[in-house]
């Protein structure tokens, strides 16, 4: 432990503070600490900008976020970067090996197979999921009696931990006693191994994400009683029939939520853990999704250093998958906003 | 006034990096790491009656030793992590409770001691707490195994039941297995419960690792008929397989009858089965040679300040080596492990009656096989196990064991060699 936070400690607990706020005491030191200088800033910052009072309380009210923004988020992220480039096992201390953590990664079989597992899962069960919810979305914007009861049936699975689901779901996929055999079953299928099956252990999981698009739905839901009704109107009078109105009105005008679905749920799909985890990886590594691969070598395997370096790997693979969505949709999605800007430029013009 | 401004970003740097350096010192451990207080820290892992046994020892400890604390801390999952990290942290307990399996790879970060290797029932019991030669642990349980019988199924098939005191030969319960099993489906009744490959490799004269635990020995002649052994037993539906009892819990299967032996009892099992009041059962060694026997031991932080360290040497000198925290191994019905003093070794077998014959874990105890150590053993045995069950009839598999296991042996032994 750190010697000045040992002190502290230590000082805290013989002035009688009790047990368990005595580690507390160094952290609510470090605030008071940090907020009498920030104090002392703002303070001078007034004396000598007397009209930026807007400013300074802006700064002051953001800064309880910028500070535990900088401790909990930036601060453990550039503390990995270092871990990244050391061979760490907790109990001796970092050796610094450089970027041989990195190249490791990059001729290890099984990072390779947790990529390939990894991106598959959200190759098929991303767009899966966003045309189910979307199509589960459009049945329940009808204006029919019982829809507020339906709407809460489907989104209630999406409150379920992701620990509850999976042990549910290994139990509905049980090949012997489970749910889905036994219905197999009274239709003479002979029901496959799912979980335990090499090749159908993907599809499974797959299969169980649909579960709780209930989010997602929810959200498409919002959008669609947003899309104005007068484009439907006007659309009508012009002789659209259901199927035009759906292609020329509804999606365009659901495009901007379509996308921010499709890049919530593709970041959702590459740090996807549970399903592998409670699966041990899965039979043939078949499980073996990118974070669970990481958590393994940090918290079973006890390789720091090497699980930091996946953890960079990964982020620069959702980063470019993201910025590639983003990027490659522009020119499928509608903003309002950036044609009415368009439209204002012209003008200006 | 301007040059105190422009000074306190230093001031908040100098602040944070205060309180961010890394030190060298020893760790705190909360309290005694400076005042000079004796007061000790100790971290234990466990089920509830496990927890309860180690509080009272803990609470005899202070009883014996008037102005001594020892603060407990119960682990109740992923214990490793748990310790691991709190090394790293520094905020270690002084007194670690750690298994002989993961004492290699902890090692580093605990203070040597001086066990005496007489006070125990056996050499394996001290032997299995060394590593390099040195001692890292006191012990202070053992974990054998033995086997429960159901003897009503015996009598039903008029197989005559197995010794209470010599094992079988694994050829012998084979024959057995093959007698006490019948029915079909969900009704079917298995001679054996699931087999624990590592479990009957040792049973075999086998082993997971060589001696040094240079090599992995699993892919060795007696690994792979081993192997054989077990996937055949699956095969004739005399044990279950790993989906048969996928989310089932095996001790209820022995009391409704459905299995006719039950191999992986510990001490801890106790407790459970001594609710099974029909079927009648009792325990008989495991076949061959038997289970890998764990031993769990009491480690000191090297982090530990002088008082703490003379404290903790007496709270696991006591625990190891005395009657009255021995005895408290036992709580009710159940049993955290066994005695391993032998004025304590008996204190199990009364727990239940006789006829149960709770002795069996004191013959298994005595005859105990303990294995090596290994520093990164949840990895390189992890790897090597998930290989097994993947690819053959071990777990999920199909795949030929004779081709498997040598593979899967060689790359072990590979892992082993980048230690």
């Amino acid at each position: 432990m750190n010697p000045t936070i040992g002190w502290i400690r230590n000082l805290a607990a013989s002035w009688g503070v009790p047990d368990v706020l005595v580690p507390l005491v160094p952290f609510l030191l470090l605030l008071i600490a940090l907020y009498a200088v920030i104090g002392l800033a703002a303070y001078g910052a007034k004396r000598k900008w007397p009209r930026a009072d807007k400013t300074i309380a802006f700064w002051l009210f953001v800064s309880p976020w910028l500070i535990g923004f900088a401790i909990f988020t930036v601060g453990p992220m550039a503390s990995s970067i270092y871990v990244s480039l050391t061979s760490w096992d907790l109990i001796t201390p970092p050796k610094f090996v450089g970027l041989a953590n990195y190249s490791e990664a990059f001729q290890d079989p099984r990072v390779a197979q947790a990529l390939k597992v990894t991106l598959l899962y959200g190759l098929i069960s991303v767009p899966l999921q966003t045309a189910l919810a979307f199509l589960v979305a459009m049945l329940l914007n009808a204006e029919l009696p019982g829809m507020r009861f339906f709407r809460t049936v489907w989104y209630l699975p999406s409150l379920v931990s992701g620990v509850a689901q999976m042990v549910l779901f290994l139990w509905v996929f049980n090949p012997r006693y489970g749910l889905a055999n036994d219905v197999l079953g009274k239709f003479g299928i002979t029901g496959p191994g799912w979980f335990n099956d090499a090749s159908w252990a993907l599809p499974t999981v797959i299969l169980m994400s649909l579960w709780t698009v209930g989010g997602a739905m929810v959200i498409y839901l919002a959008g669609l009683k947003d899309v104005p009704s007068n484009l439907y109107e006007a659309a009508a009078l012009d002789g659209a029939g259901p199927l035009r109105l759906f292609w020329h009105v509804t999606l365009p005008q659901m495009s901007p939520i379509i996308l921010f679905n499709a890049l919530t749920g593709i970041i959702g799909a590459l740090q996807i853990f549970t399903q592998g985890f409670i699966a041990n990886g899965g039979p043939k590594d078949s499980l073996l999704f990118f974070v669970y691969y990481l958590y393994d070598n940090a918290f079973q395997n006890f390789r720091m250093g090497y699980a930091s370096a996946l953890a960079w790997v990964l982020f620069a693979v959702i980063l470019a998958l993201t910025a590639v969505t983003a990027r490659g949709s522009s020119f499928a999605v509608y903003y309002e906003t950036e044609l009415s800007g368009r439209r204002k430029r012209r003008r200006t013009r | 006034m301007k040059l105190s401004y422009r000074l306190l970003p230093a001031a908040a740097a100098l602040l944070l990096a205060a309180g961010c350096a890394t030190g060298s010192q020893p760790a705190s451990n909360d309290s005694g790491g400076s005042g000079g207080s004796a007061d000790i820290t100790f971290s234990f892992w466990g089920t509830n009656s496990e927890a309860a046994s180690l509080k009272a020892i803990a609470a005899a400890f202070e009883q014996a030793n008037p102005g001594t604390k020892v603060t407990t801390n119960w682990i109740q999952s992923d214990y490793e992590q748990k310790i691991q990290t709190s090394i790293a942290g520094g905020t270690q307990s002084t007194v670690m409770e750690i298994s002989n399996t993961s004492l290699a790879g902890f090692a580093p970060s605990f203070a040597e001691q001086q066990v005496d290797p007489g006070k125990f029932v056996q050499p394996n019991i001290s032997s299995a707490l060394q590593f390099q030669g040195k001692y890292y642990a006191m012990p202070f349980a053992a974990k054998p195994k033995v086997m429960a019988i159901n003897v009503d199924t015996f009598k039903a098939a008029g197989v005559p039941l197995p010794s209470a005191t010599t094992p079988l030969t694994l050829d012998e319960f084979k024959a057995i297995a093959a007698k006490l099993s019948h029915g079909d489906g969900k009704a079917r009744v298995f001679g054996s419960s699931n087999l624990w490959y590592r479990g009957w490799l040792t049973a075999a004269g086998g082993g997971y690792y060589n001696a040094d635990a240079s090599r992995c020995t699993f892919g060795d002649e007696t690994g792979v008929k081993t192997a054989q052994y077990v996937v055949d037993l699956q095969k004739d539906r005399y044990a279950p397989t790993s989906l048969d009892i996928q989310g089932q819990d095996q001790a209820q299967w022995f009391a409704a009858g459905r299995l006719a032996t039950f191999s992986d009892f510990g001490p801890w099992t106790v407790a459970d089965f001594a609710k099974i009041s029909k079927p009648a059962w009792t325990l008989v060694p495991v076949p061959g040679k038997g289970f890998p026997m764990e031993v769990d031991g009491l480690a000191i932080s090297k982090k530990a300040t002088s008082k703490q360290l003379e404290t903790a040497k007496k709270f696991v000198e006591f625990a190891g080596t005395q009657q009255v925290a021995q005895d408290k191994l036992i709580q009710g019905n159940t049993a955290l492990g066994v005695p391993i003093i032998a004025a304590s070794t008996p204190t199990l077998e009364k727990v239940l009656p006789a006829e149960r014959n709770l002795a069996a874990f004191t013959t298994a105890l005595k005859n105990g096989v303990v294995g090596v150590s290994v520093a990164r053993e949840a990895q390189i045995s992890g790897d090597a196990d998930k290989g097994m069950t993947s690819y053959t009839a071990l777990g999920s598999g199909k795949d030929d064991v004779a081709k498997v296991l040598p593979r899967l042996a060689a790359k072990c032994t590979d892992a082993l060699k980048q230690q």
